[in-house]
């Protein structure tokens, strides 16, 4: 069996002293910024990037891959306790978990959280690892024309399944596309939107324009409507579910694997549409529908599996075909291509100590989580009492280093500080920044496979469609488009998302 | 349904979209764009920038169908924006000259300055220990090319006649 030799490969990878470390420091941060409302993993991301130039690639992504799915942990963490969600797909866990707090079963809710969580991410590594070798086997047999295609179709699916205004997330997406083309067309050797900058003629730094739209611009709207934090830390006994609320787990947790763990792989998905999918679904169809609102349990075990099924399975598309289905995913991309790796299907057979040893260590990962974040509870929510105002200037004082660093140029200093005020020219314009990322990696391989695809047919744009492969792809991303803008699906959507 | 602030917003959101659509298609409008079988640099770059000045201009469009009133912004952070963007676009413009350590507790200040929650109680040793938690953490433990303290805070980068009449 050869999916056991490459396992095997994976564990010894994993395994090793220094490998183990970085897992470590990775879910630790992870959940440290889970925790903490106003600081998300993109952020984070984007600022720990400089610091793992100077790493092994398989340390650095096992780390970078950590800080998501730990960011998962964390957040529900404080959703239960204070009500108060770390991260936007925890936001359905305070729903009933702050409520079974109220009634004194805050320890119960954790623990669902936390068994929840590692029985999704379990089944979602195991997932990964045998869906990913023939999907990119398929994928390598894909010319230009059928990436083309599937890079529309990942677009418009992030568009379809992301809340908010169609037309503005397209926009968004142009806009990162336009930006991602900035710099030295490798064809031609022309220069582009670089107005006679040296230092933009390897293209805009994503790094910087990453950390100015999602740390900057993000502090900015935090800014605006600023509060203390009063937290009331109140001792969580009582860990250990009963039978009954054992029994009344299984369902919704295996419900929200499956969930979260087909949510994940679409473009556009993940974490967070992955746990508020699996809460309204609960919520319709579970025999306890009276308590949901008043502390369900089923209402925390359902989100928790689903977030991290999602979270870990969005790895699918990004280690086999090379595209980003969220913003994270993004930011793995570029981080790959910094390490000198090209994304894309060839990553499992030309690395396969990178692509197993990341599996394997999710799993790892997943395991320290649970076994760290039960008993050190107490600290996670004391560094809740951390006030903002003493922990944003920390931020942008690492957001400086960090895009300094990348090119060592102060350049880079000040396209964060023009990105930071577009992010938050965007927020305020109601324009939600995630596609805009995606656009911008995607970008200048989307330029290349068009060019080389109709440079093959001649300039005939006709090969998208006469290709079987290719025309599948759009006419997916053709009636995913049309279920969103008929009016009677579209009604649901809003529904869904406003639940 | 019918949100007061969507009206104006989405109109002001379209026309700056137009706008930035308009100044690519601006820039690339020199590049040579080529043909669809041999497609030049300016090809996929003039196309994109048409297509967003199109989804810009539908936006505002259909901002202005909509029967509603005008509305604000919501507030915006004015301070936040001064002191945070100044703060980052100091450390750029300082960081080389200054050193690491000086320039980061310049930073810092000011950026903390931009809550409405600054006390100096809090903000100066929280600029002194970020400053030097951060002066420990890249430069003497993970060996970024950063300087410590710069040359603009020796004597000899401003009176170097002065530093080398004395040897």
């Amino acid at each position: 069996m050869e999916l056991f030799s490459d396992l095997a490969l994976g564990v010894s990878t994993a395994l090793s002293p220094f490998n183990l470390l970085y897992c470590f420091i990775g879910v630790l941060l992870g959940t440290a910024i889970g925790v903490l409302p106003g600081l998300g993993p993109v952020a984070t991301i984007a600022m720990l990037l400089p610091l793992t130039f100077g790493l092994d690639p398989v340390s650095a992504l096992i780390m970078l891959a950590g800080i998501y799915y730990g960011a998962q942990y964390g957040g529900s963490t404080t959703a239960i306790l204070i009500n108060l969600p770390g991260e936007s797909s925890s936001v359905v866990t305070a729903i009933d978990g702050y409520q079974m707090a109220k009634k004194g079963r805050a320890g119960a809710a954790l623990a669902t959280a936390a068994l929840g969580s590692f029985f999704a991410g379990t089944v979602a590594t195991i997932l990964l690892a045998l869906a990913a070798p023939p999907l990119a086997a398929v994928a390598l047999k894909f010319g230009p024309t059928e990436y083309f295609s599937l890079m529309v179709l990942g677009l418009v699916a992030s568009v379809a399944l992301a809340s908010g205004s169609l037309l503005k997330a397209f926009i968004m997406i142009v806009l990162g596309l336009l930006l991602g083309l900035v710099g030295t067309d490798i064809e031609s050797g022309a220069q582009r939107f670089t107005f006679d900058t040296p230092e933009l003629m390897d293209g805009m730094n994503f790094v910087a324009l990453s950390m100015g739209v999602f740390g900057l611009g993000e502090i900015l709207r935090n800014l605006e409507h600023e509060q203390t934090r009063s937290v009331m830390v109140k001792r969580v006994s009582g860990l250990m579910l009963s039978k009954e609320e054992f029994k009344r787990i299984i369902g919704p947790v295996l419900r929200g694997t499956t969930i979260g763990s087909v949510l994940g792989i679409l473009p556009g998905g993940g974490a967070m549409l992955s746990s508020f999918a699996a809460y309204a679904l609960e919520k319709k169809s579970s025999p306890n529908k009276a308590e949901f609102g008043q502390g369900a349990i089923e209402g925390v075990a359902a989100p928790e599996a689903a977030n991290n099924a999602g979270a870990q399975t969005s790895f699918i598309p990004m280690l086999t075909l090379g595209i980003p289905s969220n913003s994270v995913m993004a930011l793995m991309i570029g981080a790959m291509i910094i390490q000198g790796i090209t994304p894309g299907p060839n990553v499992i057979t030309d690395e396969p100590t990178l692509f197993w040893g990341m599996i394997v260590s999710m799993w790892i990962g997943n395991l320290m989580l649970v076994l760290l974040n039960l008993p050190l509870i107490g600290l996670w929510v004391r560094m809740l009492t951390i006030p903002y105002h003493l922990l944003f200037p920390a931020i942008i004082a690492f957001c400086c280093i960090g895009a300094y660093s990348v090119n060592n140029s102060t350049f880079d200093v000040f396209i964060m500080a023009t990105f930071g005020l577009i992010g938050y020219g965007l927020i305020k314009l109601d324009f939600e920044p995630a596609p805009l990322l995606l656009g911008f990696i995607l970008g200048p391989m989307l330029e290349e496979n068009l060019r080389r695809a109709m440079l093959l047919s001649r300039g005939d744009p006709t090969v998208f469609v006469t290709h079987p492969i290719s025309l599948v792809m759009l006419l997916v991303a053709v009636i995913m488009l049309a279920v969103i803008v008929l009016p009677s699906i579209r009604a649901k959507r809003e529904e869904a998302f406003s639940e | 349904m019918q949100d007061p602030i969507e009206k104006s917003r989405d109109l002001v959101g379209g026309v700056v979209v137009m706008a930035l659509g308009a100044g690519f298609l601006l820039s690339a409008r020199a590049l040579p764009f080529g043909s669809s079988g041999k497609m030049g640099p300016g090809y996929f770059p003039i196309i994109l920038s048409v297509i967003l000045i199109a989804l810009g201009g539908a936006l505002a469009i259909a901002a202005l169908r909509r029967s509603s009133s005008e509305g604000s912004f919501g507030h915006i952070a004015w301070r936040g924006v001064l002191l945070v963007v100044g703060a980052v676009i100091f450390f750029g413009l300082a960081m080389e000259g200054l050193g690491l350590a000086p320039a980061l507790f310049a930073v810092v200040l000011a950026a903390a300055a931009a809550s409405r929650y600054a006390r100096v109680r809090t903000g100066l040793p929280l600029a002194i220990g970020l400053a030097a938690f951060c002066s420990l953490l890249f430069i003497k433990a993970l060996g970024m090319p950063m300087p410590l303290v710069g040359p603009w805070l020796s004597t000899e980068f401003w009176w170097p006649a002065a530093s080398s009449s004395l040897q």
